[in-house]
């Protein structure tokens, strides 16, 4: 039976499979002393043609640990004159620069290879590669055609469009190899989950068995992420792993670490000697380095960091600094690619996008300004210093505040411990399933029943329930459509027996997959020739975002632009900033903001809010644990420097971070007579300067829980208040703001505990607009609101107002709808993380969890950064008749008053 | 409840009844929008004439209407080449021509083609304004100087799609659609009518300034001086004072 298994050291190797071709032996062995720690296992067990996962830090010669043994293959097969023209290894990886990079990192071995093979005398035909994604001309694709790459190297979407372009993809018909680059990077999202049903239909229509192959990051849980890779298979009737093998030698990179604060007080310096000081520090460390790779957590932070650095230090950084990130242009983002490569940056600041795998040549040092919120996240990025092989990593984490400094602290010992944050990934996305059963039904006819079986194979559906598989083939039939408006609506037919019609653009008959007694019998296919049009130019799992444009009010001079998230947070008066300078908001019209210039106002609303990462709950969790063992010694007696000590001894900070941590939670216990931890909560009431009721929840346990537990809080309590309720979501806990009532809740928490979280949830943010915008994403990639129409591209403000439209009429239809079922999932499972969520309220029900109440004049300690915070939402109260009535007696009042 | 002389919210729904006229009034009601949404590649599902068919049989069992006015865009296609869309004005049509004795129809900017539909119908008249005693009733889409009337002491519009957005204690915006009534500035009074469509946006007139509104009469006008009256089908009808004092708070 397959199973997921470990390499150890008994199965490493010294040497290079003994009967791998002498050409290649002759050559590799001519370049390098030895195998690097990866290579010493998958050459052989890709080679041996087993699945393998392989976990190994950048500069451990990566690439040619997956594909020396498929080389072997190709130089071998081409020597016995079986090279045909065809792909026999397929590449997937998410970021084009990197296809790029592996283009180019494949032309060394295939020349050198042979080269080596024609000067020992073999007649050795050429190997090809080639890279295939979006960017892709024509031209170039239809040369693809005629001479097909050997080695065929793309992106996950394209991968989606080849599988149905109806000549190309029979060239795949013998792939050999599937090797995923950067699985990390795709497992937890829909990306990774369009990916894994493009690679079971891949395998579907293939005459082979491909050996699939892993490369990532490390990332927990390693197993899960190794069952992704290689999927599942049928074996009497029941799935089974495809069997792998994980390769994991990732901890074996060394880390040298460090969190360091910048002043020795980070409450009372004022601010911008702080950031003098950090940026002090950070040029200081710059200097002492060859090459260093500064993190930011924005983009707008990437480029403030390139610019202050510049301004303070001109004599410095001139043409050797630069900035990389999403926003910026392609070519803009190649130059500092370019430069970093070929050593001509000192430093290079980014935000997430040199997270990533692509080639970024020496680099000896990475800071990480605030907390990266993640272990993996953390480890990930601090890797991408000391690139040649065996060598250490170095990570300087520089912190401003005191929440950072708490963060950066605990995940500097989690991710020397190698106590990684496991990833979620998306399961049963009913929306993704959508776009390949019309991709699928665009290739040829299937039988229903057997496409349910292709389709559970993929790791993200094998728990697929049978009824929503169906309610999607009966969603893209048309079925709720009336009977004459299936042509309109009907992406696909559903039929008793194979056609010889193959179109059925006619198709009268109207099977509902739901409602038949037997499928056995059903089959399905495309539905008109637009079908395959829209497929194509619809595929992908990545919405649109929007970039509102923002104008000058009355001048009409355009300053910049937003994206929707952050617009929906804006209302009238809100002040934030954007490019440097601060606006006052007016209002939207169409795809337009605009705003004031109000230079001397502060901002009321964080700007950073839409791109800001979560905390990880594991990560949360471990934070609570750090406080809980601070607070053991302080109630032991123990003095400042004892514990300072300790901490010293314990974790990798300076003294200057010891002594903030130390005054942090030692100022929550001295005001409360304890900390929050991870098993004993704060819920704090206060009142704020608008003469607002604040309840402060004290649940370290990430964003993505504390806003589903927010959210139901929030639902329960405007039920029993009767108004709506305000809501801050943070890392660290939230609040909940009310007008000044009475509230009990000891009753509140008891509520939480006996509800069903979920029905609760979704109740609590089915009127809001991160559901609409969610709606908006889902129905996109569902090809419910086709985004790109007859050469029509729609723009997000269309699709938001489409979505607005169409969310309740699907509600009518069935509240089980495949569209808004997935909707509510992603946003309960992957936007938030409603499991922990419902383990935190059973802990607390069960006592395993306590919590306290405390009512507080001035909010602790702990509250601060929370309670500064702008409110990220709000729950309405259900009964929208007492709403508008509370509403209109407010404003009357406000008016009459 | 009452809107200026005469004109009564029927039911908590966008409609208004005139005594005077025996007339239900409505505006907006965007027929066949789902099937223009899914030429243009977005799925909507039909359910707007049903409803639409079983409001106007309410409120006309309500009220005892013996007329029916449609201030305009009946239906939604700018073209008139839709066959669903064509069929769905017939089969509206062949319901309110039989619920009602008299149907008059205000021909909006939507409406093209739309007399071809209502030939075949001897109670069903089509024209670009009616004047009905002092009511004068059209769309709302032409320019003020085209609106040479004399006799009318009221003007009845839609086209706007008028809501108001208001903001509670707690910070949460409620938009919501409304009828807005008051002075047009010369001896006339003006109604304008919430849309009766659920299914197409509205102006948030209280915070969009008065060059960025749809309508070039309330262009012309002094919207602020106008009352707003919000309706929701599901909450009621709340009475709120002027768009001018709503844009103060």
């Amino acid at each position: 039976m397959a199973s997921i298994t470990f390499m150890d050291e008994s199965d490493a190797s010294d040497e290079l499979p003994e009967d791998f071709e002498p050409y290649v032996k002759e050559w590799f062995n001519e370049r390098f002393e030895e195998l690097t720690p990866p290579q010493r296992y998958s050459f052989d067990l890709i080679h041996e043609g087993e699945n393998s996962l392989i976990c190994a830090p950048t500069g451990s010669g990566k690439t040619l640990s997956a594909f020396l043994s498929a080389l072997n293959e190709l130089f071998m097969m081409g020597d016995q004159g079986e090279l045909e023209d065809r792909v026999y290894v397929l590449y997937v990886s998410p970021l084009r620069a990197l296809n790029n990079d592996i283009h180019r990192n494949l032309e060394e071995p295939l020349d050198g290879i042979r080269q080596q093979a024609e000067e020992m005398g073999y007649d050795m035909p050429e190997v090809r590669s080639a890279v295939r994604t979006g960017d892709t001309s024509q031209s170039e694709r239809s040369k693809m055609l005629d001479t097909p790459p050997h080695i065929l190297i793309t992106t996950p979407e394209t991968l989606g469009i080849i599988l149905n372009a109806p000549k190309f993809r029979e060239k795949l018909k013998d792939v050999k190899y599937v090797i995923t680059d950067e699985i990390h990077s795709l497992s937890d999202n829909k990306r990774g989950v369009h990916l894994s049903l493009s690679l079971e239909r891949l395998q579907e229509m293939a005459d082979t068995d491909p050996t699939r192959i892993g490369l990532s990051a490390t990332q927990a849980p390693i197993e899960e992420i190794a069952k992704y890779l290689v999927g599942y298979e049928w074996r009497d009737g029941e799935l089974e792993t495809r069997g792998c093998n994980i390769v994991d030698v990732a901890a074996s990179k060394r880390m040298d670490l460090q969190v360091m604060t910048p002043v020795d007080d980070l409450i009372y310096t004022p601010p911008n000697e702080t950031r003098g000081k950090a940026y002090e520090m950070m040029h200081e460390l710059v200097q002492d380095h060859e090459s260093t790779i500064i993190f930011t957590n924005t983009r707008a932070a990437t480029e403030r960091v390139v610019n202050t650095l510049k301004n303070k230090y001109p004599d410095a950084y001139e043409d050797n600094i630069g900035a990389h990130h999403s926003s910026m242009s392609r070519e803009k983002r190649l130059e500092v690619e370019e430069k970093l490569k070929n050593g001509e940056l000192k430093v290079a600041a980014t935000s997430t996008s040199l997270e990533l795998g692509i080639d970024i040549g020496y680099t000896d040092l990475v800071i990480q300004m605030g907390s990266p919120k993640g272990v993996a996240r953390g480890v990930q990025r601090i890797g991408r210093s000391g690139h040649k092989v065996g060598e250490e990593a170095k990570g300087r984490m520089v912190v401003m505040d005191r929440d950072d400094a708490l963060e950066c602290s605990v995940l500097l010992k989690d991710a020397k411990e190698d106590n990684l944050d496991r990833v979620r990934m998306p399961m049963r996305s009913l929306d993704v399933l959508s776009q390949h059963l019309v991709g699928m039904a665009c290739n040829r006819k299937w039988p229903v029943d057997e496409a349910f079986d292709v389709v559970r194979r993929a790791y993200n559906y094998t728990e697929l329930e049978r009824e929503d598989y169906d309610k999607t083939l009966d969603y893209l039939a048309g079925q709720y459509a009336e009977l004459e408006d299936q042509n309109v609506y009907g992406k696909i037919w559903v039929g008793e027996e194979l056609e010889e019609d193959e179109d059925k653009e006619d198709a009268d008959s109207r099977i509902s997959v739901v409602e038949a007694e037997d499928t056995s019998e059903l089959v399905f296919g495309r539905r008109g020739k637009m079908t395959r049009v829209i497929y194509m130019t619809n595929i992908g799992t990545i919405p649109d975002e929007s970039q509102y444009r923002v104008f000058l009010r009355g001048s009409d001079e355009r300053v910049g632009s937003l994206d929707e998230e952050f617009l929906d947070r804006l209302t009238k008066g809100d002040v934030f900033v954007l490019g440097g300078s601060t606006y006052q908001f007016q209002y939207a019209r169409g795809m337009k903001v605009y705003v004031d210039s109000v230079p001397e106002k502060s901002p009321t609303v964080p700007s950073w809010y839409s791109e800001m990462l979560p905390l990880s709950y594991d990560l949360g969790r471990s934070i609570g644990r750090f406080c809980g063992k601070i607070e053991r010694q302080l109630e032991m007696g123990c003095s400042e420097q004892e514990v300072i000590d300790w901490m010293d001894g314990a974790y990798y900070m300076d003294e200057n971070t010891a002594k903030a941590i130390f005054g942090y939670v030692s100022e929550q216990y001295e005001y409360l007579g304890f900390v929050p931890t991870d098993r004993k909560l704060l819920v704090e009431k206060t009142v704020d300067e608008d003469n607002k009721l604040n309840v402060v929840f004290h649940t370290i346990f990430g964003r993505e829980v504390n806003d589903a537990l927010a959210r139901v809080f929030a639902h329960l309590l405007s039920k029993k208040v009767n108004t709506n309720v305000g809501m801050v979501v943070e890392d660290h806990g939230f609040v909940l703001k009310l007008p000044r009532r009475p509230v009990d809740l000891d009753e509140l928490i008891a509520d939480a505990a006996d509800v069903d979280m979920r029905e609760t949830l979704k109740t609590a943010v089915r009127k809001t607009e991160l559901m609409k915008r969610r709606f908006r994403h889902v129905a996109g990639r569902a090809l419910m609101i086709i985004r790109n129409y007859k050469g029509n591209h729609k723009s997000v403000g269309k699709q938001q107002m489409k979505s607005h439209f169409l969310l309740p009429a699907v509600e009518k239809i069935d509240t089980e709808f495949p569209i808004l079922k997935e909707t509510y999932r992603e946003i309960m499972e992957d936007a938030m993380d409603v499991e922990h969520a419902k383990e935190v309220v059973e802990g607390i029900d069960e006592g395993d969890i306590e919590y306290e109440i405390r009512d507080t004049q001035t909010p602790s300690p702990f509250a601060h950064n929370m309670i500064l915070q702008g409110q990220s939402d709000v729950i309405k109260m259900e009964d929208k008749k007492e709403r508008l009535q509370q509403l209109h007696e407010q404003v009357m009042e406000r008016i009459e008053g | 409840m009452e809107l200026l002389d005469g004109f009564r919210v029927v039911d908590e729904k966008p409609a208004v009844y005139v005594e005077r006229l025996d007339a239900l009034v409505v505006a907006d009601t965007h027929i066949g929008i789902e099937v223009v949404e899914a030429r243009s590649g977005t799925l909507m599902p039909k359910f707007q004439l049903d409803e639409l068919l079983e409001e106007l049989e309410a409120m006309q069992e309500e009220t005892e209407a013996s007329t029916l006015i449609v201030d305009g865009d009946v239906k939604h296609s700018f073209s008139g080449k839709h066959v669903k869309e064509r069929e769905e004005v017939q089969e509206f049509l062949d319901t309110v021509s039989m619920l009602f004795d008299t149907v008059k129809l205000v021909r909006g900017n939507h409406d093209n083609a739309l007399e071809y539909r209502v030939e075949d119908y001897t109670n069903v008249e089509l024209a670009d304004h009616f004047l009905e005693e002092d009511i004068y009733f059209t769309h709302g889409d032409e320019e003020p100087e085209d609106l040479g009337v004399t006799g009318a002491a009221t003007v009845v519009i839609g086209h706007e799609h008028p809501a108001i957005a208001v903001k509670d204690e707690v910070g949460v915006k409620e938009k919501i659609a409304c009828f807005l009534y008051g002075p047009m500035g010369d001896g006339r009074d003006i109604l304008v009518l919430p849309a009766f469509t659920k299914l197409a946006a509205g102006t948030e007139v209280n915070e969009v300034p008065k060059r960025k509104l749809l309508s070039p009469l309330l262009r012309s006008i002094d919207v602020d001086a106008l009352t707003a009256v919000a309706v929701d089908r599901e909450a009621g009808v709340f009475e709120y004072p002027t768009i001018g004092e709503l844009r103060e708070l």
